[in-house]
């Protein structure tokens, strides 16, 4: 029961923590908002201590009208949309793999959750390196075993290539949640499908697929938010190159190549749009899931 | 009251989840192989998979070069 | 329709015998109770009619045809189970139209057994919600709902009502044992609680062990318990087992006294002994009588007037010609 008393002291204590917090998000906020109205570069001899010329919007309207924004945002869309489709149909195959009885289940799913362990850009050097490298990549002597042409993977199927490294970083926690989810069907549900007449893919399209509907919105709610924000990949990879500039790399390039912190802010900014915009639109579907 | 499974189909689940989980752990597993091998060897053409001659001179090396290898010196 | 053959069937998990080979006929339309106490095999039986589990070795016929090796959609037989199983993402409609989709009926067809089962069971006002929002009887209509759409040859219920609570649970009983009198399908249902089996069955199937202790109708089993477990799991309170002398003056090693067929007084009948526990129930009045010599309690029904109380001093005396013989393996002695 709380009290009056220790309502205000539960206040007292936990306000450090919000106070922290809420300098965490809004500090770093403002200054971008700040920034993104300003004409700041530092080459140029711009500083805070001279003060900083009011631009309005003009940051906003070059960053959008730019030429490399819009194959930017589509560079980011198909990264995430890619990733999500690939971790989660194979999460979903590669979690009733595991939920059947085998031999080895507890080593087999440490195997399979082992990419989640990598750093990024670890895993995106040794992907370029060790797999992807056109003469030493292992693929490469794949191909030519096979009597193929190997493939430049990251200049000539950039994106794809990207896709491919960063859903091998993403397939296990995607299994790893599912997994979770179908342990939790009621087997009696399965038997009673079963005796009711419905065939393997029936059940599972029918029963298996629905129950873990939840699921498969949490894994694509928690790995857009961190998808939208891909960075080393690309930056060990590609460097940009090849179609490969997300709107984070974007940002990037604008504050720390062109060392044009004001346009950067104000794609920043658009960022913080549109991941929100994701966010809201993925939050609806997520509820409507929950109502059920 | 879990329905008993026949052996075959506990072979087949189990080849086919090592075999899953091989290939995806692969990557990790030619990583640490490759830390074992010399620079030439890394990059020999066809790679070699076990029998190189095992090496610690990278970790060595990195060691070497990491600000803290004189942590114990100093 | 509906007359289910079991010919020497048995199952084992691994080395385990669970079921040791054995026979059984339920007849067309009966209402056949498998009980027992748990791990007693009784679902396992029920399962591997369903054909949830397969038999080790042995026929089972439903109506003349083998089906012992069909998958369990093939059998013609529908189970309602002990958490309902409903598919919580579907409506109560397409809970209950489910099998006849996979059974592609086409869709005027369903619509109409739906709304007929629905009828049947009270469930038109409840059609478009999910199983979520219905309380626990309500669940339970449903998964009968969805099995009596089928129009099977038997009904399977594996212990439909242990999820209920009390008051509800002899609502469901009612509810059950009129849907059979109406559809006149076989029917087998599994459960540990005597009570259900005695008041649904036509036909009460003991079962321990794996082992069919004994077959018969719910008085035949009352009143000629084929052997000291039977005796003591049907009727309640327990029957009261009496070994030594008290035994032998009627020439057996143990004897059975139901607490019903016990009349107590203050003095002058054959038992001494002192109440331990009376619970006055209203109607009935069950007495826990110690220091009798015969057993650590004997326990009698009585009229709810007799007033007996802790610690009082008692005689007993059993109605002899409702005493239940037993030879020392524990089988039944008739006269």
């Amino acid at each position: 029961m709380a009290t009056e008393h220790s309502r205000s002291a539960a206040r007292m204590m936990m306000a450090p923590a919000v106070v922290l917090l809420l300098g965490w998000m809004l500090v770093p906020l403002m200054m971008t908002l700040f920034f993104s109205f300003k004409k700041y570069l530092p080459l140029r001899g711009d500083s805070m201590a001279n003060g900083l010329d009011w631009v309005g919007f003009d940051n906003y309207v070059r960053f959008i009208g730019s030429s490399s924004f819009w194959p930017s945002v589509q560079a980011t869309l198909i990264i995430v949309g890619g990733v999500l489709v690939i971790t989660i149909v194979l999460g979903v195959l590669l979690a009733l793999l595991l939920d059947q009885p085998m031999w080895g289940q507890g080593a087999v799913r440490i195997l399979v959750i082992s990419p989640f362990f990598v750093m990024p850009t670890v895993s995106a050097l040794v992907w370029k390196n060790m797999f992807m490298d056109p003469t030493n990549g292992l693929l490469a002597h794949l191909f030519i075993f096979f009597g193929a042409e190997p493939v430049q993977w990251l200049s000539q199927a950039s994106l794809q290539s990207i896709v491919m490294i960063v859903s091998w970083q993403w397939l296990p926690f995607a299994t790893l949640i599912l997994l979770t989810a179908i342990q939790s069907l009621d087997s009696e549900q399965l038997e009673a499908s079963e005796m009711d007449g419905a065939p393997k893919l029936k059940q599972f399209w029918y029963i298996i697929l629905p129950h873990m509907s939840r699921a498969i919105t949490v894994v694509v709610l928690i790995q857009t938010i961190f998808l939208l924000a891909v960075f080393a990949e690309i930056f060990v990879t590609t460097g940009g190159a090849f179609g490969t500039r997300t709107l984070t790399y974007l940002i990037f390039q604008r504050v720390l190549e062109s060392q044009n912190i004001g346009l950067g802010s104000a794609g920043g900014v658009y960022a913080i749009v549109l991941a929100n915009i994701v966010a809201i639109f993925l939050m609806r579907i997520v509820g409507k899931n929950l109502d059920k | 009251m879990a329905r008993a499974i026949t052996n075959n189909r506990k072979i087949i689940n189990t080849s086919a989840a090592w075999a899953v989980g091989l290939l995806i752990f692969f990557p990790i597993l030619w990583t640490i192989l490759t830390s074992f091998k010399s620079e030439a060897q890394a990059i020999n053409d066809p790679p070699i998979f076990f029998f190189f001659d095992w090496t610690l001179e990278n970790y060595g090396v990195v060691m070497e070069r990491s600000t803290c290898a004189s942590c114990g010196t100093r | 329709m509906g007359k289910i053959v079991l010919n020497q069937v048995q199952k084992k998990f691994g080395d385990v015998e669970v079921i040791p080979p054995l026979d059984l006929t339920i007849e067309e339309g009966e209402f056949c109770v498998f009980v027992g106490p748990s791990g007693c095999g009784k679902s396992t039986l029920l399962r591997l009619i369903a054909g949830l589990e397969d038999v080790t070795a042995g026929s089972i016929q439903i109506d003349g045809k083998e089906t012992a090796t069909l998958p369990p959609a093939k059998r013609g037989l529908a189970m309602v189970f002990q958490s309902y199983a409903l598919y919580p993402h579907m409506t109560v409609r397409k809970n209950i139209a489910f099998p006849l989709k996979m059974a592609k009926m086409d869709e005027a067809e369903i619509d109409k057994r739906v709304n007929n089962a629905a009828s049947v069971l009270n469930l038109g006002d409840y059609l478009d919600r999910r199983p979520g929002q219905l309380s626990g009887g309500q669940r339970q209509r449903v998964a009968i709902g969805r099995s009596i759409v089928r129009e099977p040859a038997a009904f399977l219920f594996d212990e439909p009502l242990s999820n209920l609570d009390a008051a509800l649970r002899v609502g469901m009983r009612l509810e059950i044992s009129e849907l059979h009198k109406r559809l006149e399908t076989t029917m087998i249902y599994v459960t540990h609680d005597q009570v259900e089996a005695m008041t649904m069955a036509d036909k009460i199937v003991v079962l321990h062990a794996g082992v069919i202790e004994q077959v018969g109708s719910p008085l035949e089993l009352y009143k000629r318990p084929r052997n000291q477990f039977v005796a003591g799991f049907i009727g309640s309170p327990k029957m009261n087992f009496i070994g030594g002398d008290a035994a032998v003056k009627y020439g057996v090693p143990t004897i059975g006294v139901r607490p019903e067929h016990i009349t107590v007084q203050e003095s002058g009948g054959d038992w001494e002994g002192v109440v331990g526990v009376a619970e006055h129930l209203g109607s009935d009045t069950f007495f826990h009588i110690h220091d009798t010599g015969l057993a650590e309690t004997i326990t009698v029904r009585a009229d709810g007037e007799v007033g007996f109380k802790h610690g009082d001093k008692i005689s007993l005396s059993p109605r002899s010609e409702m005493i239940h013989k037993f030879d020392e393996n524990g089988l039944r002695i008739d006269d």
